[in-house]
């Protein structure tokens, strides 16, 4: 039930328009008409041709100089700020992400993580690898995923394992290491000498399995960028491809039945 | 309709609408009801990790797990047992392999005699009572296959309704190798639509087929096939997002209908004069137990839960600097689909009583389901620069083929369901606990049929072959926990699933089976719904209800 001394608000419907807009369906009452005008009338329209037919040749002329100066001007923001008002693909996809609600991770263990995945799926001459294919931006979103908190757990007592041995045998955290030296830090934290073997081969599977989800994903998950890992395999995604993340039903109320 | 029905269904998967649509063709009215949303084809997006790998067909473990005990190890929350939480079941994201059950493994005890630490038990039908629901399966649903696949064929009546789908070039390799070892390999039939059938699209041959929904309707789920032509008859009102609470019971010896709890959650109360129980061999023994163990007066209820076992050969074929044989591994056709049950019962002596089935297929389709196998393999992995070389291989210089292999896994007193005393799930009732034990046959088995499915790769000319998951176990097909017999003493149900104790309880699913067979059972599942429907419906005209 609506409320209120104005139940018909009057909204301004677009030029050159005669349907209603989106959410104002067949079933949407239509406001009174209140001043009969016809189909399509739009204010603006209507006062440019007034305007038009009363001004002089040389006042037309500056307007047009200013209304030209004004779009060149017009478009040079555009093209100077085209990333951020036309990249709506990233954005799209943040708003999809409804169901990813956890904290983000801690910084000293995201950049650990974040060292580790490229190291174990490293980028390569010839063949993407997790920092060509966006695969730890995958992954961030993964354990924002409130079913994935124990592995985000998991993760972070890992990363934290693994800096202390970098620290220990290396003299330097994991992230700040050369690329060998982290290799040997992963290879030490995995080998027979270990006192952690066990807990350290499935953080690093986890984040293996992790990995390769993110390169060879839907790039809508965050990773797989421009299905470069797809690419790399050789691997076509047939349709019909996700236009947003599937997601289960459980416990949602269904139209059906 | 009011919430009075003649039969009440719980469970809208395999074991349950076969049920609904007997019963609502013969004009009962039917309710059939699934804790699970109704999915359509436009929820079958190829979103491997949402789909393959996450918990789109399960509940989560956070709130609805499973506790599993296997034997010496500390009880652990998995979503193990669980086969699928939605309207179709199973049969939604299944591959679909269809086998009949041999008709010995309906007198298994028999064939096998008794082995020590196995709860053996003949079934109290046979093959002949249920063939005639085979076919009616393969008719209603459209199971597409080859009727002459060797000695260990089941007896059919007639052909398939449809033809075997299009299978890799590459089955020509094992079709050979099996014949030179001395087996068949025929088509392995399947629950999938090789041509048009009832109003649905043929398969269009896509690469993410087992684990996924089909996004045309060419797998032929109930969710397809049944329970829509349940509804069609006006008589039967399907409830997803219901919760079935408990069964309530009226007198000693009758169940008056069940509570539930729809998704907005509200609860209700259905009458019926009739109630069948279909939620799967967990979730069945589950409800059973919850609604003050009905049918456990004997304490059996839980027992004689079985799984299949699983195991697997893997072959690599190289492509080599053969241009021919790189050209045909390299087609792009998804079905190898070759099975072999030759070794049903074992060639030789040995510790092996009864062998299985072997199932020649690709790897899981997907590129991430099948690159982790390559980082993973046994107890170690690979990662770094040897990781990014085996996977250049993998995806470019070979063709993997699979042998997925199913075995007898022997009931035995140690592997049961009951109520977990410490976790519940969201709506505070106690969760399932599966307690594992194994028979040390399943392992003979499982390695039995393994280096079987090895040597046919090796004779397929592999270049590299090796096996995996010995002694394994799937837990995606769940059985027994309600076993059918007429010894009220030993089994929960009678021949035709009805409750001992309850004259108007019945289970239609899994868990009335009393051996696992050397096949997945899923066929099985819907043949006996089929029979127990027909039955339910020939005690309402006695007026038996």
């Amino acid at each position: 039930m609506r409320n209120g001394a104005e139940p018909w608000a009057w909204v301004e419907e677009p030029c050159r328009s005669n349907h209603h807009g989106r959410g104002g369906g067949a079933a949407t009452p239509r406001p009174p008409d209140r001043n009969s005008r016809p189909t399509g009338y739009c204010p603006l329209q209507q006062g440019m041709v007034h305007l038009l037919a009363t001004m002089k040749r040389r006042s037309f002329l500056a307007l047009l100089l200013a209304a030209s100066a004004a779009l060149v001007g017009g478009l040079w923001w555009l093209l100077r700020h085209a990333k951020p008002l036309w990249s709506s693909r990233g954005a799209k996809s943040e708003s999809l992400w409804s169901d990813a609600t956890g904290a983000a991770l801690p910084p000293q263990q995201r950049a650990v993580l974040q060292a580790l995945c490229e190291r174990l799926l490293p980028d390569e001459e010839d063949s993407p690898g997790a920092r060509a294919t966006g695969a730890f931006n995958f992954i961030e979103r993964e354990l924002m995923r409130p079913e994935l908190q124990s592995v985000r757990e998991r993760l972070i007592r890992g990363a934290i394992q693994l800096d202390g041995l970098a620290v220990r045998t290396r003299g330097a955290g994991f992230a700040e290491l050369d690329v060998s030296g982290q290799e040997r830090v992963i290879a030490a934290s995995m080998s027979r000498e270990s006192e952690n073997r066990r807990d350290s081969m499935l953080f690093v599977r986890d984040m293996l399995s992790l990995g390769l989800e993110g390169m060879l994903s839907d790039p809508i998950h965050g990773g797989n960028k421009d299905e470069i890992g797809w690419e790399s395999i050789g691997y076509t995604m047939r349709p019909p491809r996700p236009y947003r993340p599937a997601r289960s039903s459980h416990g949602e109320a269904s139209d059906d039945g | 309709m009011t919430d009075e029905f003649d039969v009440v269904v719980v469970g809208g998967g395999a074991g349950g609408p076969p049920v609904a649509l007997t019963l609502a063709r013969a004009g009962a009215t039917v309710a059939l009801l699934d804790r699970g949303p109704r999915y359509t084809l436009q929820d079958f997006v190829h979103d491997e990790v949402r789909i393959a790998r996450r918990d789109f067909f399960v509940p989560l473990v956070g709130t609805d797990p499973h506790v599993v005990v296997a034997k010496g190890r500390p009880p652990r929350r998995s979503r193990e047992g669980w086969v699928a939480s939605c309207l179709g079941g199973g049969t939604v994201h299944m591959s679909g392999f269809f086998y009949r059950f041999h008709p010995l493994d309906f007198r298994v005890r028999d064939v096998l005699g008794p082995i020590p630490g196995a709860s053996l038990a003949n079934w109290p039908i046979s093959y002949e009572e249920l063939q005639p629901y085979y076919a009616q399966v393969e008719r209603e649903i459209g199971v597409s296959g080859e009727s002459d696949g060797g000695a260990w064929t089941p007896p059919r009546e007639s052909d398939y309704p449809l033809p075997p789908l299009d299978n890799h070039p590459a089955a020509d390799l094992i079709d050979a190798a099996a014949s030179r070892l001395g087996c068949i390999a025929f088509p392995t039939p399947r629950a999938i639509l090789s041509r048009s059938y009832g109003g649905r699209s043929s398969c269009l041959y896509g690469h993410l087929c087992g684990g996924f929904g089909c996004e045309v309707g060419a797998k032929s789920s109930t969710l397809r096939t049944l329970i829509p032509a349940a509804e069609k008859t006006g008589k039967c009102r399907v409830i997803p997002g219901a919760m079935v609470l408990r069964i309530n019971s009226s007198a000693e010896d009758r169940v008056s209908g069940v509570a539930y709890r729809d998704a907005h959650g509200a609860d209700h109360e259905l009458r019926a004069r009739v109630v069948v129980v279909a939620c799967s061999a967990i979730e069945s023994v589950r409800l059973l137990l919850l609604s003050g163990g009905l049918g456990n007066a004997e304490g059996q209820l839980g027992q004689h839960v079985m799984f299949s076992t699983l195991s697997k050969a893997h072959g690599s074929f190289h492509f080599r600097d053969d241009a021919g044989r790189a050209k045909m591994l390299r087609d792009d056709a998804p079905f190898l689909g070759r099975s072999v049950l030759d070794y049903y019962l074992p060639r030789a002596g040995g510790d092996v009583r009864k062998g299985g089935a072997l199932n020649f297929l690709f790897p899981p389709a997907g590129p991430i389901g099948q690159s982790i196998p390559v980082a993973l393999r046994g107890s170690g992995f690979r990662w770094g620069r040897e990781l990014k070389q085996a996977l250049r291989f993998y995806w470019h210089e070979q063709k993997q083929i699979d042998c997925e292999t199913f075995g007898e896994y022997l009931a035995n007193p140690g592997t049961r369901v009951e109520l977990d005393p410490d976790v519940r799930d969201q709506f505070g009732l106690p969760v399932a606990r599966i307690v594992i034990d194994r028979h040390p046959h399943d392992d003979a088995v499982s390695r039995y049929l393994a280096e079987r499915a090895a040597e046919i790769l090796t004779e397929a000319g592999a270049d590299r072959v090796w096996k995996s998951a010995i002694g394994g176990r799937t837990m995606h097909l769940p059985m027994g926990g309600c076993r059918m017999g007429d010894d009220p003493r030993s089994s929960v149900v009678d021949r035709v699933c009805r409750v001992h104790q309850r004259k108007n309880l019945f289970v239609s699913d899994g868990s009335v089976f009393v051996s696992s067979g050397g096949v997945p059972p899923t066929h099985t599942i819907l043949a006996n719904a089929f029979r127990v429907g027909a039955a339910i419906r020939d005690g309402f005209m006695r007026r038996d209800w």
